[in-house]
């Protein structure tokens, strides 16, 4: 709410106010804006729908990270742990059981939702920077379970197999990109509507000021336990399609580095709406990408004894960089700024 | 006056560990009528409503609002029973606009839960709508409607004020409590606070208990007086026996002022 309606367009009615694609221009954006990303694979090389695909799929768990540390206000570093779960639980009800993927994903969804739950019990007591060691723990204990639990097969991990609709087999190129965008953007339809109905409020309202929340009779752990669970249960779904794209599922996919980079993507983007989720994500793997490529082509130019071994460590170098940068000059994420260029366009030419 | 009490205190004892903040308070309102407690600082009053909200537990004494007994429910149950507060230190929250405020003040009269909020369609959208009426009908009350879309953070104090007053009628109470409403305002500010806390409770009926430290305002506005010091009742009673309470009078003007303030009456 709250943006700027052109010239000429007036609200009469509360629905409209709370619409979102509210004008025919923003419609016709939004229209071709979807074309463009559905059609890309038809058009674009194989490694910009990869790099894309990476992004729709890690964009889903950041997401979940953006209702609970965005809006609730509770630091998790536990989300690839649970993103993990998701992972597993789809391996082993895709491969053992031959569910189909409409199954599988809110399943994957449910089980990790389940174990954020348990973890997020201690937010019960705790707040701050505890309940982000709290989530550090579940993080390790995750790893170690999937590292060393007979059904997880160890360092083995599980192959899994594309997902099939209708005896089609939804597989590489166009269809699984397609099927990455789509569950990414109906999770987007259901954190955004969470995020403005009474469930995003509250959890504004805690993150803000938990007393004022209590006496307006916002029962806290409650609403603390659902963000949780929606947090867990976005990286759950996230971790189910991850499997389906990559094929296999191992422990060091979920390690607690990639925990923290979900993290630094929510900080880039800027953590307290759903377009920095975006832009976070976007920005993170697109940098991490340019270092891949850029990476060796330094090697040769440095010295031998500058450059070598130093430079896989580069893109955390970098990363590190990237997040006090953003952390001293845009706190408020790649999102704010977007949105300063866009009311910057929209009052021109009259800045005042 | 009826005498028909919506909430009342009874011997009421809270204690921080050596220290007794309240001792034996005991005083019951009524469904129609504005009252204030006042006292020096540190005397106990917003101790007074910290217990009735349910921040505090007494050790000793009943609560009971309503032929129910409140006083050791958790917070959020006592509000979703009726019972309003403001704070004394803006308690917005700052990243929200003025309607969210006020939306999110409508969560106990909300019934659907973020499975039907994220869908965003039927029930969940109706009940959106629904609530924004009752949420627009309140800046019109208020005459806020200028902020609806500012976030609260950039407001200046005095609207926070009354945003956080709206966020408090949002929750449909029963019982309003005001914890110094106009702390830190102008006289300006201070008239329109006033007189919105006048129009509550003669448009909507809603009993309100004012903690506040402006006594001309207070013994202008209010039915009712209760006067604490270190934790203690030392006088109740309508306004215009108050300001003559000689107990009242040395409480807050000290013994020697309080002979020289009788003393200039006498002469006039």
């Amino acid at each position: 709410m709250g943006f700027d309606l052109p010239c000429g367009c007036h609200n009469a009615t509360y629905k409209q106010d709370i619409t979102i694609i509210r004008t025919r221009a923003r419609l016709i954006w939004t229209l071709f804006g979807l074309l463009f990303f559905f059609s890309l694979p038809y058009f674009a090389p194989v490694v910009i729908t990869q790099i894309l695909e990476n992004i729709w799929v890690t964009a889903i768990a950041v997401m979940g990270l953006y209702l609970l540390t965005g809006l609730a206000g509770q630091i998790s570093l536990g989300q690839a742990g649970f993103m993990g779960i998701g992972a597993y639980t789809t391996a082993i009800f895709a491969d053992y059981f031959g569910l189909s993927f409409l199954f599988c994903i809110p399943l994957s969804g449910l089980m990790a939702g389940t174990m954020g739950i348990i973890f997020g019990l201690s937010s019960f007591k705790i707040k701050g920077f505890y309940i982000a060691i709290a989530t550090l723990a579940s993080q390790i204990i995750l790893t170690w379970l999937f590292a060393h639990l007979e059904i997880t097969q160890g360092a083995w991990g599980y192959a899994v197999s594309y997902p099939t609709i209708f005896g089609h087999e939804i597989g590489r190129g166009w269809p699984i990109y397609t099927f990455c965008l789509v569950v990414l953007l109906i999770m987007t339809y259901f954190a955004k509507n969470i995020a403005r109905t009474k469930t995003g409020r509250a959890f504004v309202a805690i993150r803000d000021n938990d007393l004022a929340a209590k006496v307006q009779g916002i029962n806290i752990f409650v609403y603390k336990l659902i963000a949780f669970f929606l947090c867990s249960f976005f990286a759950g779904v996230a971790g189910s399609v991850f499997a389906y794209r990559l094929g296999m599922v191992t422990p060091e996919q979920f390690m607690l580095m990639q925990s923290v980079w979900f993290l630094g993507m929510l900080i880039v983007g800027g953590m307290h709406s759903l377009a920095g989720v975006y832009l976070g994500t976007a920005f993170i793997i697109i940098f991490e990408r340019m270092i891949k490529i850029i990476g060796p082509t330094l090697q040769n130019i440095l010295p031998s004894a500058m450059g070598g071994s130093y430079i896989a460590a580069l893109s955390l170098i970098v990363f590190a960089a990237i997040i006090i940068i953003f952390l001293i000059y845009e706190p408020r994420g790649l999102a704010h700024r977007w949105e300063t260029i866009k009311s910057i366009y929209r009052i021109r030419p009259f800045p005042y | 006056m009826t005498t028909n009490s919506i909430l009342s205190l009874k011997n009421i004892r809270l204690q921080f560990g050596g220290i007794i903040a309240l001792n034996d308070v005991s005083f019951s309102i009524n469904e129609r009528e504005i009252f204030a407690i006042i006292g020096p600082n540190g005397a106990g009053k917003t101790s007074i409503l910290n217990c009735i909200s349910g921040f505090y537990s007494p050790q000793k004494g009943q609560i009971i609002f309503k032929d129910d007994v409140i006083s050791k429910l958790p917070p959020h149950k006592i509000a979703k029973k009726g019972i309003a507060r403001t704070f004394q230190n803006i308690a917005l929250y700052s990243g929200m606009s003025t309607v969210e405020n006020l939306m999110a003040g409508r969560h106990a009269a909300m019934k659907q839960n973020f499975l039907t909020g994220g869908l965003f369609y039927g029930p969940g959208l109706n009940e959106e709508i629904k609530h924004r009426a009752v949420v627009e009908k309140i800046i019109d009350f208020l005459e806020i409607t200028a902020l609806r879309n500012k976030p609260v953070g950039t407001l200046p104090y005095g609207m926070r004020k009354r945003v956080d007053l709206g966020r408090a009628l949002a929750l449909d109470p029963k019982v309003l409590l005001l914890d110094e409403p106009m702390a830190g305002m102008n006289v300006e500010e201070k008239e329109d606070m006033a007189r919105f806390i006048i129009d509550i409770y003669e448009t909507l009926h809603i009993p309100i208990v004012i903690v506040e430290h402006d006594m001309g305002l207070v013994m202008d506005i209010s039915d009712r007086v209760y006067v604490l010091e270190f934790g203690r009742e030392i006088a109740s009673g309508p306004p215009s026996e108050i300001v003559s309470n000689p107990q009242v009078i040395d409480a807050y003007l000290g013994r020697e002022e309080a002979n020289f303030a009788t003393r200039e009456k006498d002469e006039r």
